[in-house]
């Protein structure tokens, strides 16, 4: 049964998103209320019964070493099995951003030593409920070398900028990766399935190689030698590469529809939980179309907002369509409007901020307005 | 390893008088203040206190009290040496029995607490909901070299013929105790925690065992059999919010006084969290139609209708148009369209179907609706 090695490749560009990263990667960038981006790609892991999950970090790793505790919020703090943290070992050039082959090379030894006879690699701001076992059924159903995962959208939708696409020939095999810009309406979820015999395989071939090499390059140069399957997930996506996707995604979670979409009794997201109190609404608290975490205390108004854990909204503040992020307040008379605020910061009394849809205002952690 | 302090919990009770809210729940199991359950205080006054070696004793129900303490992490009592350790009645040498009363269930359990080994054994109810840092009683104890020490609470003196009444000397040595007094001399009840030297408990213990007329109580018993023998009690004064949860109205009242502005329990205190088995739920939703007033809502809540004054546990369900005030909603119960809900207790799983009509708001009883209860819509329930 436990055939997959799990892989999470954290390989995420964050130059869209750098408010947001300063501190963090884009996987411990908190999301929905109370979890972090990573929790959804380990939920997936172990919601799909594969309980051994290699984690390739890049920098900037202590929030998510924090976060991590050891796996145990997803049941792989084990004895054989469970999570490992591979953090990147000194990066000699240090003006150079290394590829993720070069990263994972660096400890080849130990997806060498492991028995799993397959592998799934996966990022983390790819934020979906995919069960991966269902990907191997069609891997070995279509005897596929390698399966590569994507989501079919319209093509006039507005989301997955930056990302890439795969075009897919009539049967249903990946026939090319598509770079960014050039959108077209296959996004490529950056997931990929093989036999890890494979995948060393493909790593130990580009030893000689230059040092920042991608993996999924590295795949498509095989589009006309291996099969290449396309698999097609067909469940809720989006991609945290930007503010402006963080911003917009975060507040379509305010509908019934893409909640039920995103979280569902059968799948349950597991995420390290702190010890809040329920949430708190005082007397003249008004709070509308909004999702709250626990510990919060409301005494102003609120609406369509995403907030999380303890989040302070002093009487006679207004909040509308911004995202509060863990031990945030919001003062008597301050006005927000479009804002995300980062982790303990707070707006002063009166203070009036406001941002737009598609450019928020950004608070950083721990700041003081 | 020798331990200093050992804490017992005693959570074996019948849960006799909430029989209606659940017949199969051990008293210490049932949810309070939305996300907790009773034991969690008490378990949460020793993880902060600095206690980590807990038994605790369990007889009536203890399934869901069983698996809801496991091995203790959420209290981070999962300890290498000591943790937590459930102390059912077990069959020895001479045959097994129940546990008779709060003294004999801790008599039976000798072998355990001379394993652990303590200088101290501190002797908890599991039932009680109150913040106390059990460290300063230790001190004070060491301080008067107290052999037993007993935490009291000032109550109204019109109440107090409820409770054990200690009446003590000015350096707090107690000289009498009442046991439940017509005429209390005093406002000094007992909470039912207190802190023995296990040489001298266990010694008292042995001899209440012998005794066949007695009924094994620490309060009848144990306590009386002390003060009789010349053992030097004190008595320690705590202060703040304590409450005993043992009826439906004071389950209900409990949850009402956490809603109170500046509540003394505070559960927001992040100096003395309350710790417990939190719920895998995503945020609660409010959605734009509804109203929450001057309530307590947890995780996976989904809000749709008006809920004012009101405690709600994790996954509750408000439909469109439901009203719901001075109620206590236990976990993942469902309310559906137009039903109306004043001063009630719903408990857990409960599905209750459009346009019912529960509770009187002007009365001064408490509308109980069981576990797992299934209302046929347009039921009018008091």
């Amino acid at each position: 049964m436990n055939n997959i090695l799990g892989v999470i490749n954290l390989n995420e560009k964050e130059d869209k998103i750098h408010e947001l990263t300063y501190n963090r990667p884009i996987a411990s960038i908190p999301f929905a209320g109370r979890y972090r981006i990573i929790d959804f790609a380990l939920s997936n892991m172990v919601n799909s019964k594969i309980d051994k999950v290699f984690m390739f970090t890049r920098n900037k790793y202590r929030s998510l070493v924090d976060h991590i505790e050891h796996g145990r919020p997803w049941d792989l703090d084990r004895k054989n099995e469970g999570l490992f943290m591979f953090n990147p070992l000194i990066n000699y050039y240090s003006n150079v951003r290394r590829g993720d082959m070069d990263i994972i090379r660096d400890y080849l030894d130990y997806i060498f030593y492991t028995k799993e006879e397959y592998i799934i690699i996966c990022p983390s701001n790819m934020i979906c409920t995919i069960n991966f076992r269902d990907v191997l059924k069609k891997h070995l159903e279509k005897k596929a070398d390698i399966t590569v995962v994507y989501k079919n959208i319209k093509e006039s939708d507005e989301m997955f900028e930056d990302c890439d696409s795969i075009a897919i020939d009539e049967d249903g095999m990946a026939i090319d990766l598509i770079r960014k810009k050039k959108r077209h309406n296959n996004v490529f979820m950056e997931t990929f399935l093989m036999k890890r015999k494979l995948f060393i395989d493909l790593l130990n071939k580009k030893i000689l190689g230059a040092d920042h090499d991608l993996f999924k390059d590295t795949v498509f140069e095989l589009k006309n030698n291996k099969n290449i399957y396309a698999y097609e997930y067909k469940g809720y996506l989006v991609c945290i590469n930007s503010i402006k996707e963080y911003f917009g995604r975060s507040l379509d979670l305010l509908s019934e529809d893409t909640m039920n979409n995103l979280f569902h009794q059968t799948w349950p997201i597991f995420t390290k939980v702190k010890d809040e109190p329920p949430t708190k609404y005082q007397k003249n608290a008004v709070v509308e179309n909004c999702l709250l975490a626990g510990g919060c205390c409301i005494e102003g108004e609120v609406y369509d907002s995403v907030f999380f854990r303890r989040v302070n909204i002093h009487d006679t503040a207004s909040v509308k369509s911004c995202i509060l992020m863990q031990n945030t307040t919001v003062e008597q008379g301050a006005v927000l409007e479009y804002a995300i605020l980062d982790k303990n910061s707070r707006v002063s009394k009166n203070m009036v901020l406001k941002g737009t849809m598609d450019n928020p205002i950004v608070i950083e952690k721990g700041q003081v307005i | 390893m020798a331990k200093e302090v050992l804490a017992l919990i005693l959570a074996g009770g019948q849960s006799t008088r909430l029989g209606t809210l659940n017949k199969k729940l051990a008293k210490p199991a049932f949810t309070f203040g939305g996300k907790y359950r009773i034991i969690d205080f008490t378990l949460s006054n020793c993880a902060n206190s600095d206690i980590n070696t807990v038994g605790v004793l369990t007889q009536f129900e203890p399934l869901v009290l069983n698996s809801y303490i496991g091995i203790g992490r959420p209290w981070d009592l999962d300890r290498k040496d000591g943790g937590v350790n459930i102390l059912p009645p077990y069959l020895k040498e001479k045959g097994g029995e129940w546990y008779k009363g709060t003294a004999n269930a801790v008599y039976q359990n000798m072998d355990y607490i001379d394993m652990q080994n303590p200088k101290y054994v501190l002797v908890l109810s599991g039932d009680h909901i109150y913040k106390m840092d059990y460290a300063k009683m230790i001190d004070f104890h060491k301080e008067k070299e107290s052999e037993a020490t007993i935490t009291v609470i000032k109550v109204p003196l019109k109440e107090a013929s409820r409770f054990g009444i200690m009446n003590t000397r000015e350096d707090n040595s107690i000289y009498e105790f009442d046991e439940k007094p017509e005429q209390p001399k005093n406002d000094l009840a007992s909470m039912g925690v207190y802190l023995f030297n296990w040489e001298i408990l266990k010694k008292y213990l042995a001899e209440d065992d012998k005794n066949k007329s007695s009924s094994h109580d620490f309060g009848k018993n144990i306590i009386p059999a002390m003060l009789g023998a010349g053992v030097k009690l004190y008595a320690y004064p705590f202060k703040g919010y304590w409450k005993d949860v043992g009826t439906i109205e004071s389950l209900w009242q409990a949850n009402m006084d956490l809603l109170k502005i500046d509540n003394e329990l505070n559960l927001f205190d992040k100096d003395w969290k309350i710790y417990s088995v939190n719920p895998l739920q995503p945020p609660q939703y409010v959605s734009r139609e509804s109203k929450v007033v001057n309530s307590m809502i947890s995780e996976g809540c989904k809000i749709f209708g008006t809920v004012v004054n009101s405690v709600l546990s994790p996954g509750v369900q408000i439909g469109k148009g439901v009203y719901v005030s001075d109620t206590v909603i236990m976990r993942n119960a469902i309310i559906r369209e137009n039903t109306i809900i004043h001063r009630s207790i719903i408990g857990s799983r409960c599905e209750i179907n459009e346009e019912c009509s529960i509770g009187k708001e002007d009365s001064s009883n408490i509308t109980v609706v069981p576990y797992d209860y299934f209302m046929e819509g347009g039921t009018v329930y008091e």
